[in-house]
């Protein structure tokens, strides 16, 4: 693990103080690469949207996936399959996909502006306006809920049964099952969806980069890096990029574990 | 109440069933559409006429996608096995074991996830240059057997649902570890271990970066790389493309479904406590 | 070191037919029968080059309608490939040197494949000890694999670049220099005579040549037959300017019915210049690549730059990008469009669609006279390599005229960079009957594609982004031309 994980990343970190071009490793450049990063507007700009993409792509991801997990661990019929629909999305994303969804937020003839015609909304730009652009990616995430789905359905089918029984016998409404018995138990695992959605917000990078390219306003940090590495061969540049990513990101991780206490509920330590 | 109950949830999983399906659905109409009917506008959802052949023409055609079938089968079942092993048996250390500087240990295997991969691409392939495992299936098999950091933090939190008097229990009955986590712990852990699987196959599966950067010959490369073959620079042969799309995402259904019996609620933790 | 010997009077190239005719049946309403069946391969016409037979192709037919009879009969385009040229082989590497593998990597979609893969097996025929371990990787992911590979040193032994992308492989001295092979070969390998002079400054530094160029050639306008007839006008030709192109596309452009009189995709990319600032004498950045500022924010550059942003923005006849993408197939192909500046290597595409029949004419002039965009790609020899003599001995033949016209003249998808090598391409299948305006083009009033320097990439896409903002309407044409030429300044470090 420390070879094949640490060995790199420690050599971007590195590569983050060189004047690092295609071939050769090229100058030192010192914390060069650092300093302009704070003049570089665009890197500003993307690191702005990025907060921006997670602020907004988080809540709406977890909450989705949350209640796609509740719905399809009823016991109904022929839920199983359900549950296969609720996930392809996630297994189905992609360049192919791309034209589909090009056509849906297309402002003249798209499905989402004839949707809004007929409740009597007038239509936007969606991934054409400035404005729109990144709540229509962040819109676009709520499709893919499929692993998230699938994390708090295996922790929901953990909750031992003869917790929800001890709550029946006092006569626990619906609302209270889910209260007393669900969200405590599954705490850690909602605890730890939140911290991986948050971490892979951060690097979103696919769905910008099929859609919009970076364009109006939906330049994010991950996509931004690979622009200067592997466009512009600036491979130091982007190492330094990757770096304040990674501060950023494990700060906030860092945060969300320290605010856990509060709010996680551990079987192992004893709480009942 | 009761049908009343039923009628909403039918018609909340039909409502967003049917919309979280409509990609799906475009890609099995675009597979059976004929290359002149793909280049149509607005779209048409029914083909017609139906142009069967996309899919052997697709999986057969300059590209043999049964070579692809078989590499991605062999990549994607090391990576299964290996993830099944490794990332458990990590987990199961961070979670239960208790060794010195555990949580200094467990943060920089965090870190690690936070790092975005397009950043460590370059060293990593430099690395994998060095060692000559370039064109081979080394750099996507080797590393699986290290573990995942995200399935290390999953299965951590997921141990740590487990109430510590399995455990004690077990030990007093004079199990070791090991023995622990094979006949207490991970029977009680199966959608978790479900999860860990379905992800590492369709992440393997689809994996479209590592192979890119380390396959590129006819014989050696899997689906996801074959598949991209459709795309030209100004032209793509969308139908036959879709087709072979389809047909790699059939086994990647069909796991699912197959993993998804160990979702089953009803485990086995009533005699311990209650 | 020179040629070690010859192969006289060898098959160089061999034959085939390469696409065949399936058939298939089906039966409408008892109405109209649709039928594909196979056509008989024919030979209709020769191409001779130095006296010897270089082509040989089957008549096409795409549709055959019997009249008075219900029967239609469709007719799968076949392929035809040279029948065989005879070619003097110049040796590189000896028939009795041990074996060696040479690495090669390309970009070719799936349904170019075919083609390279026969080249490779018929090579490694004639040479036995060479072995071709061939790589392929699509277009989109090329350079991101290419550029892993020149950063590991690990690049194969002969691969693919693009002007616009080579000049950073070369300031990083990636590759080996030619220039010593090609003199030993007969007429230092046709490189004075034969290749187009345009193209040489691009691969060449300090007299060195590091990469062989294989085509060369740009958009000229092309258009959709249907929308002329249906106004009743005539097809464009020389005398049209580009103010005949603005009021044509007024006059057939219907949006709701999704159709445009014109579509534009060079809008802010290497060929923004050639084809919309230079009829107007504009210019986006100088010819040495060093200057923006005074250039592209001239009078002549702006004038230019409103007269087609106008397309968009104030007529409304061409889809704007959200259209584009929507339509998710290019909107000539698609029929959607009456006119396009179309490059040779879109020809293909085009023909995806039965219905469309289009032709070629040639580009509109503007106040300042007639011109257009030119781009063409190459092959080299990696510096990492191991068995340079082995990859010259690909490479030479795989640039030679043979097999250009092999892997591209007989495809139809590029005029090459050899002249010699261009002589079959306007009777190769598939192609409009206007074909010649596409080779006159590069040789009259196409200029070269811009920036060619290293910061190519950086500086097109940030120029794109800007660019596309204002055709959306987002931004005034002086707002955005400010904002490229402050951050595009910076990022010229000249040719």
């Amino acid at each position: 693990m420390v070879l094949f994980w640490g060995v790199p990343i420690i050599a971007s970190f590195v590569i983050s103080f060189f004047d690092w071009k295609l071939l050769s490793p090229g100058e030192f450049a010192g914390v060069e690469n650092y300093t302009k990063l704070g003049t570089d507007r665009r890197f500003k700009a993307a690191l702005w949207q990025t907060i921006y993409y997670t602020l907004g792509s988080v809540p709406l991801n977890v909450l989705v996936a949350l209640a796609a997990a509740i719905l399809v661990n009823q016991k109904v019929r022929g839920v199983t399959l359900f549950r296969t629909l609720f996930y392809l999305p996630s297994v189905t994303a992609g360049v192919a996909i791309s034209i589909l969804w090009y056509w849906m937020f297309n402002p003249d003839f798209g499905l989402f502006n004839w949707f809004l015609g007929l409740i009597g909304v007038p239509g936007i730009g969606w991934i054409w306006d400035r404005n729109w652009a990144m709540p229509s990616i962040i819109l676009m995430s709520a499709w893919s809920i499929g692993a998230n789905m699938v994390i708090f359905l295996a922790g929901l089918q953990g909750i031992p049964e003869h917790l929800y029984d001890a709550v029946d016998v006092d006569g626990a409404t619906r609302y209270q099952r889910f209260r007393h018995v669900t969200l405590p138990m599954l705490s850690p695992v909602i605890f730890f969806v939140s911290v991986i959605t948050v971490v892979q917000s951060f690097q979103i990078f696919t769905n910008i980069y099929v859609m919009t390219r970076g364009e109006r306003g939906t330049m994010v940090l991950a996509l931004y890096l690979f622009f200067k590495g592997f466009e512009d061969l600036k491979m130091g540049y982007a190492s330094a990029i990757a770096v304040i990513l990674f501060v950023i990101t494990g700060v906030i991780a860092l945060l969300q574990f320290r605010l856990s206490g509060a709010w996680v509920y551990y079987e192992e330590e004893g709480g009942q | 109440m009761r049908v009343l109950r039923y009628v909403l949830i039918y018609g909340l999983l039909l409502t967003f069933g049917f919309i979280y399906t409509v990609p799906f659905l475009w890609m099995l109409s675009t597979s059976f559409k004929t290359l002149s009917q793909t280049l149509r506008f607005p779209p048409e959802w029914i083909p017609g006429p139906w142009a069967f052949e996309n899919y052997p023409n697709g999986w057969m055609g300059a590209f043999d996608f049964n070579i692809f079938f078989r590499n991605s089968v062999a990549i994607t079942g090391n990576a299964v096995l290996a993830q099944m092993t490794s990332s458990v048996l990590i987990a199961y250390a961070f979670a239960r074991i208790r060794v010195p500087e555990r949580g200094f240990l467990f943060a920089i295997v965090l870190a690690t996830m936070m790092i975005p991969p397009q950043v460590t691409l370059i060293p990593q392939y430099i690395l994998f240059t060095k060692f000559g495992w370039v064109e081979t299936w080394l750099p996507l098999m080797v590393p699986q057997w290290t573990g995942w950091p995200l399935f290390v933090f999953m299965l951590r939190q997921f141990f740590r649902t487990l109430p510590a008097d399995l455990d004690d229990a077990a030990r007093i009955d004079g199990c070791g570890s090991f023995r622990i986590l094979w006949h207490v712990l991970l029977p009680n852990m199966k959608p978790a271990l479900a999860t860990v699987a379905i992800f590492t196959f369709v992440g393997n599966w689809n994996d479209f970066l590592h192979p890119l950067l380390y396959l590129s010959r006819d014989d050696n490369t899997t689906l996801a790389v074959g598949l991209n073959m459709f795309r030209g620079q100004y032209r793509t042969q969308f139908n036959e493309m879709m087709a072979v799309a389809v047909l790699i995402l059939l086994p990647v259904i069909l796991i699912f479904f197959f993993f998804q019996q160990y979702f089953v609620r009803g485990i086995a933790l009533t005699g311990i406590k209650g | 070191m020179g040629p070690l010997g010859r192969i006289t009077r060898r098959k160089v190239l061999g034959t085939g037919l390469l696409g065949g005719a399936s058939t298939l049946a089906l039966a409408a309403c008892g109405e109209t029968v649709v039928e594909r069946v196979e056509v008989p391969v024919e030979v209709i016409k020769e191409v001779q080059v130095a006296g010897e037979t270089v082509v040989q192709e089957v008549e096409v037919v795409k549709e055959v309608e019997v009249p008075g009879e219900t029967v239609v009969k469709e007719v799968e385009v076949v392929k035809e490939v040279p029948v065989e040229v005879v070619k003097e082989v110049e040796v590189f590497v000896p028939a009795e040197a041990e074996k060696v593998t040479i690495s090669t990597s390309h970009s070719w979609p799936e349904h170019r494949y075919q083609e390279q893969i026969d080249f490779d097996d018929l090579f490694m025929g004639r040479h036995p000890n060479i072995e071709i371990d061939r790589r392929n990787t699509v277009w989109a992911e090329y350079w991101t694999k290419t550029f892993a590979q020149a950063a590991a040193g690990t690049l194969p032994d002969v691969f693919y670049n693009q002007d616009t992308r080579i000049a950073a492989f070369l300031s990083s001295d990636s590759y080996i220099g030619l220039t010593d092979y090609m003199r030993q070969m007969t007429d230092g390998y046709g490189w004075e005579n034969d290749f187009v002079d345009l193209l040489k400054p691009i691969v060449t530094r300090d007299g060195e040549v590091y990469a062989i160029p294989y085509d060369w050639g740009g958009p000229v306008l092309s258009y959709n037959k249907a929308y002329f007839d249906d106004a009743g006008s005539s097809y464009p030709d020389a005398s049209w300017m580009n103010t005949d192109v603005l009021e044509f596309s007024k006059e057939v452009t219907v949006a709701e019915d999704r159709k445009w009189g014109f579509a534009y995709r060079y809008w802010g990319n290497w060929g923004h210049e050639g084809i919309y600032n230079r009829q107007f004498g504009g210019r986006w950045i100088s010819d040495d690549e060093l200057e923006i500022s005074g250039v592209m924010d001239s009078a002549e550059t702006l004038a230019s730059n409103e007269f087609w942003s106008n397309f968009a923005l104030v007529d409304k006849v061409t889809p704007n990008p959200a259209d584009e993408e929507a339509l998710g197939v290019h909107p000539m192909t698609g029929g959607h469009v009456a006119m396009y500046h179309a490059p040779p290597w879109q020809a293909a595409g085009f023909n995806d669609n039965p219905d469309l029949d289009w032709d070629i004419a040639p580009s509109e002039s503007g106040p300042e006279g007639q011109f257009g965009a030119a781009l063409g790609s190459n092959y080299g020899i990696a510096k990492n390599t191991e068995h340079p003599d082995a990859a010259w001995q690909y490479l030479s033949e795989y640039m030679s005229t043979e097999g250009m016209n092999y892997m591209w003249t007989y495809q139809a998808t590029a005029i090459c960079a050899r002249k010699s090598a261009q002589l079959g391409f306007p009777s190769a299948p598939g192609q409009p009957d206007g074909v010649q305006h596409w080779i006159d083009a590069v040789n009259t009033y196409l200029v070269p594609g811009k920036p060619l320097s290293e910061n190519s990439n950086e500086i097109l896409r940030i120029n794109g982004e800007i660019m596309r903002d204002m055709i959306l309407g987002a931004t005034t044409l002086q707002e955005a031309t400010a904002q490229a030429v402050e951050e595009i300044e910076p990022l010229l470090v000249g040719l």
